[in-house]
């Protein structure tokens, strides 16, 4: 295939790819400039596992197409541009990390030291222990000091803080900062918003193998801004509360009713002065999954450009 | 690829139980066989220790060969040769490598009931003669190098060693490594001289009264090896597209 360089680390273009009936990948587009930091959001089954597989040349479109600094991936990986850390990639448990990264490193043309890539995920330390004997946090920081072994242009994160703990997330974050300081491009996939919200220069939200929405967390964010308040309020009625200030839907279930709130401040003010006598009132913000359904209806169908 | 082959020896002789399973029953076997059956001469005129300690070298060079490349099947559970994808490594080196790996882990099995056979029960061939029933006993383990990948291929990580260890018995069994040929029912013996474990035994034990090696099992042996090697690589193109 011919290198078509077009100044994108990643072009995905028009990318379909179907299990049966399923269509897990139905038409995605995405471009990704170099030096991005990009998070790819999306409640599980969203299509994001089967669209960065197909980005690294794992598993092949049914339609469309995907060029990695206008390379096939396949091309973009053997050149040593791509470092990837997988949800499924298992190393063999028999092995040490220092000896696991060092025997990756080889297999590239130029790679760094295999000492100074277990440093910069912060897994110096345990070098000499065999893979199987690590913590989940270790194996997934032994698994990012594969990915960098390569010292790659673009990175590629499947759910990269799956089965770690909260100290364990913030240090590979922190590993995470250091290495995109020097400017280099990263695509991950999480269903954490949070983890997006801090981390990503942009944010692809993904439902059902489609893009529908695409903006900076800023703009995600206000998108999937406002709260929940749920009370159990005593001989109401929905239609009342549905006047309330600053709600936008209502929902009951016997006396406990749920406000979904643009301000949840002065629904809740208000609700108070209407019903003095609600009671166990909680105020939670969004889930992931309530951003899904704000932005994409109940089909999740329509694409929303941010 | 050497790096990875270099790994892949470090980690077998770092879990040694693997091996020494694999030479020690083959080595117990024919001190026990050797000890019932050794005197006098086969039929074919070899000396029944010769014919024994080639059936039993045969039996645990292949079992070795073929075990290593049932696991294959753990480490593409595991998800390591989508890992390996992720590099410039292409997919026929981690089978060569593989391959490699199921010949070298043959080679304990054979030096050890050789040296056993010679050392111990007094079995006496010259020097050329031992090099070339060495030498074409593990050149006949080749196949199942193929035929262990290819388990490894067809099998789950559950179902890897299950599988490995009736391959390689129905391989022993039938091709008359437990119970010689000779001895085995007609349409049984007809079978067995289709198989590559008989010929892989046959011609090493030729070698050492300094036979000819017969053309048909050299083309079963190759026959084996190449249906064998070619499923493999059909099957793992067919892995690596899957999912």
């Amino acid at each position: 295939m011919e290198i078509t360089n077009d100044g994108a680390a990643v072009r995905i273009t028009g990318l379909t790819k179907r299990y049966g009936p399923v269509r897990a990948v139905d038409g995605v587009d995405l471009t990704v400039a170099p030096g991005e930091v990009v998070a790819l959001l999306g409640p599980n089954g969203a299509g994001k596992s089967t669209t960065i597989d197909i980005l690294l040349g794992l598993s092949m479109p049914d339609d469309g197409e995907v060029r990695l600094f206008g390379r096939s991936p396949r091309q973009a990986v053997t050149a040593g541009l791509v470092g990837a850390m997988l949800q499924s990639g298992g190393f063999p448990e028999d092995i040490t990390a220092g000896e696991l990264v060092a025997l990756l490193a080889a297999l590239y043309p130029k790679a760094l030291d295999p000492a100074e890539a277990l440093r910069r995920a912060g897994v110096a330390d345990v070098a000499t222990q065999r893979f199987g004997r690590l913590s989940g946090g270790q194996r997934q920081r032994v698994r990012f000091a594969a990915a960098l072994v390569c010292d790659p242009e673009l990175l590629v994160l499947d759910e990269p803080t799956v089965a770690m703990d909260v100290t364990a997330r913030r240090e590979f974050w922190a590993a995470m900062r250091t290495y995109t300081a020097g400017g280099r491009t990263v695509l991950f996939a999480t269903h954490y918003l949070a983890e997006a919200e801090e981390f990503a220069d942009r944010v692809v939200l993904l439902r059902a193998g489609r893009v529908v929405a695409d903006g900076s967390v800023a703009q995600v964010r206000s998108l999937a801004a406002g709260r929940v308040v749920s009370a159990v309020v005593p001989g109401t009625d929905v239609d009342t509360l549905q006047g309330l200030p600053g709600v936008t839907q209502v929902s009951a279930q016997g006396d406990r009713i749920r406000l979904s709130c643009t301000d949840s401040d002065e629904a809740l003010r208000a609700l108070l002065v209407a019903h003095p006598g609600a009671h166990d009132i909680e105020v939670t913000a969004h889930g992931l999954e309530d951003a899904f359904v704000a932005l994409t209806g109940n089909a999740g169908t329509t694409e929303e450009r941010v | 690829m050497s790096v990875l082959l270099i790994s892949e020896v470090k980690r077998i002789l770092r879990s040694p139980r693997f091996l020494i399973f694999t030479v020690g029953f083959p080595v117990v076997y024919f001190l026990i066989f050797s000890g019932l059956y050794g005197a006098g001469n086969a039929p074919d005129g070899t000396a029944t220790m010769v014919y024994l300690m080639v059936s039993m070298a045969a039996f645990g060079a292949i079992s070795a060969s073929i075990s290593t490349g049932g696991r294959v099947a753990v480490e593409r559970a595991a998800g390591w040769n989508r890992q390996l994808r992720l590099t410039p490594l292409p997919g026929w080196a981690y089978l060569l490598v593989k391959a490699v790996v199921a010949m070298l882990v043959a080679l304990p099995a054979l030096v050890l009931v050789f040296a056993v056979a010679g050392l111990v029960s007094h079995v006496d061939l010259s020097l050329l003669s031992w090099l070339r029933v060495f030498g074409t006993a593990w050149l006949g383990v080749l196949p199942f190098a193929a035929i262990g990948l290819l388990v490894g291929m067809a099998a789950t990580a559950d179902s890897a060693q299950a599988m490995s260890t009736v391959t390689m018995l129905v391989f022993a069994l039938l091709g008359g490594l437990f119970v010689p040929a000779f001895l085995l029912p007609p349409f049984l013996a007809t079978l067995a001289h289709l198989l590559p474990s008989y010929w892989l035994a046959d011609i090493a034990r030729g070698q050492a009264v300094g036979a000819a090696v017969p053309a048909q099992g050299v083309l079963v042996l190759a026959g084996w090896l190449l249906t064998a090697g070619a499923v493999v690589v059909l099957r793992y193109h067919r892995d690596a597209l899957r999912v």
